[in-house]
């Protein structure tokens, strides 16, 4: 049996239906999630009957990936929104409150399935958009943005103001004019408050610098983190974005 | 995921006696074609943090998934410790059977940095949403669960909605 025989039968005897409900079939097939469970793919048909070529047939998850994604993850943004839609559309998926359906002619039933358990697929790792995880991505996107972008101003990570306190590090030194400028990445409470310690510390001990916050989204933190972080800090970006767009006017009137 | 687990410790983390953080709405809320609801508990003794997930299908009562989500405090990575699921489609170990399971995650899997729940055990210990929910609670050693969900006990044996709450 060469490999094409073998992928037939294998598909062939893999692949059957179950009825859900009156006028509503599951497809069982070796398509799952990661953890396990089956795709929920259904076809809307009276029965198991013969259909000619050209008759529509409607897939449909009955709602159950948005269920699914609802677990760990809201489409609750306007980009999420347009993240999910994109999606649907480059698919070819319709969305009818919450039901994900695509309507294909009896003749194109097979890739119709593949391409909407893709699409399926897609939709449920939206979940990978979490804050939490995204998170963990700032550090790394502010750094990209650093060196490429801000390269002129001669960045330098990890920077230790007073060499004898290791516990006072700074993420990143700019050299805009003569002093430097104290960068922090504030992604949670804990490093508001470090970088509230540090720069109280270093103005204690009469360093000549400048500082600046830049915070993965301000809003996260407290009320009195924020009031103690400005009242030390000489400059903050309340986002990534923000900073993005404004750090180079900024780093220019700074070297003026 | 820095932290280290072991089998004990996530089964330590199910058990562990809860409280209420944030509390569910009374009632299910109904969002496209399924119904859900959502509450924080915070463990008895104050130091972990978890979130709780309730979903039912609207078109299909047995689709229905109850879960516990622990939030490391301090790390980026939340994940399910434990779903009860309905009777929906088949599962990797069982294609071709519909039944009702609970999903686990294995503490070697999130030492690897996969979060998913991958053990699958094939339950008898409830058969519709609200006998889950009951189990779920118990499981999961909820304090007080009674005055959160009120009458749960008296609904489980008497009631046959089995999309409240």
């Amino acid at each position: 049996m060469n490999v094409t025989d073998l992928l037939k039968e294998q598909f062939n005897s893999h692949v059957a239906l179950r009825e859900k409900r009156p006028g509503v079939l599951q497809l069982v097939a070796p398509l799952f999630h990661e953890d396990g469970d089956m795709i929920d793919l259904f076809l809307d048909l009276p029965s198991e009957t013969a259909v000619e070529s050209n008759n529509k047939i409607r897939i449909t998850d009955h709602g159950l990936t948005l269920m699914r994604l609802s677990y760990s993850f809201d489409i609750d943004t306007p980009n999420k929104e347009k993240i999910f839609h994109r999606i649907l559309s480059e698919n070819g998926i319709s969305e009818n409150d919450g039901e994900l359906v695509l309507e294909v002619p009896a003749s194109a039933l097979y890739p119709g399935l593949l391409q909407f358990s893709q699409a399926v697929s897609k939709i449920c790792n939206m979940r990978y958009f979490k804050r939490e995880v995204l998170a963990s991505l700032f550090e790394e996107m502010l750094t990209s943005f650093i060196q490429t972008e801000l390269a002129r101003f001669k960045p330098r990570p990890r920077i230790l103001p007073m060499p004898d306190r290791d516990d006072l590090e700074v993420d990143w030194q700019l050299t805009p004019n003569h002093l430097p400028l104290y960068l922090f990445a504030i992604r949670d409470a804990s490093h508001a408050r470090l970088a509230t310690i540090s720069c109280l510390e270093f103005q204690r001990n009469h360093l000549k610098f400048k500082s600046i916050s830049v915070h993965e989204d301000i809003d996260k933190l407290s009320r009195k983190d924020r009031n103690r972080l400005t009242n030390a800090c000489d400059k903050q970006f309340t986002s990534l974005d923000e900073f993005r767009q404004n750090a180079i006017p900024y780093l220019e009137r700074e070297a003026a | 995921m820095s932290r280290v687990f072991t089998e004990d410790e996530l089964n330590a983390l199910i058990s562990c006696p809860k409280q209420i953080e944030d509390p569910p709405r009374r009632e299910m809320r109904t969002e496209g074609k399924m119904k859900r609801n959502e509450m924080t508990l915070r463990s008895s003794n104050g130091s972990e943090a978890f979130r709780v997930f309730l979903r039912q299908s609207l078109e299909f009562a047995e689709n229905f998934s109850l879960g516990l989500i622990y939030v490391p405090v301090g790390d980026p990575g939340s994940f399910a410790l434990l779903r009860c699921n309905g009777q929906h489609g088949g599962t990797v170990s069982q294609p071709h059977h519909a039944y009702y399971h609970i999903h686990k995650c294995i503490a070697d899997d999130l030492n690897d940095g996969i979060l998913e729940s991958r053990r699958i055990e094939q339950t008898t210990a409830y058969a519709s949403y609200f006998e889950a929910l009951y189990y779920f609670l118990d499981m999961i050693n909820l304090e007080n669960a009674e005055k959160i969900f009120p009458g749960i006990r008296q609904r489980l044996l008497f009631d046959d909605d089995q999309t409240l709450t």
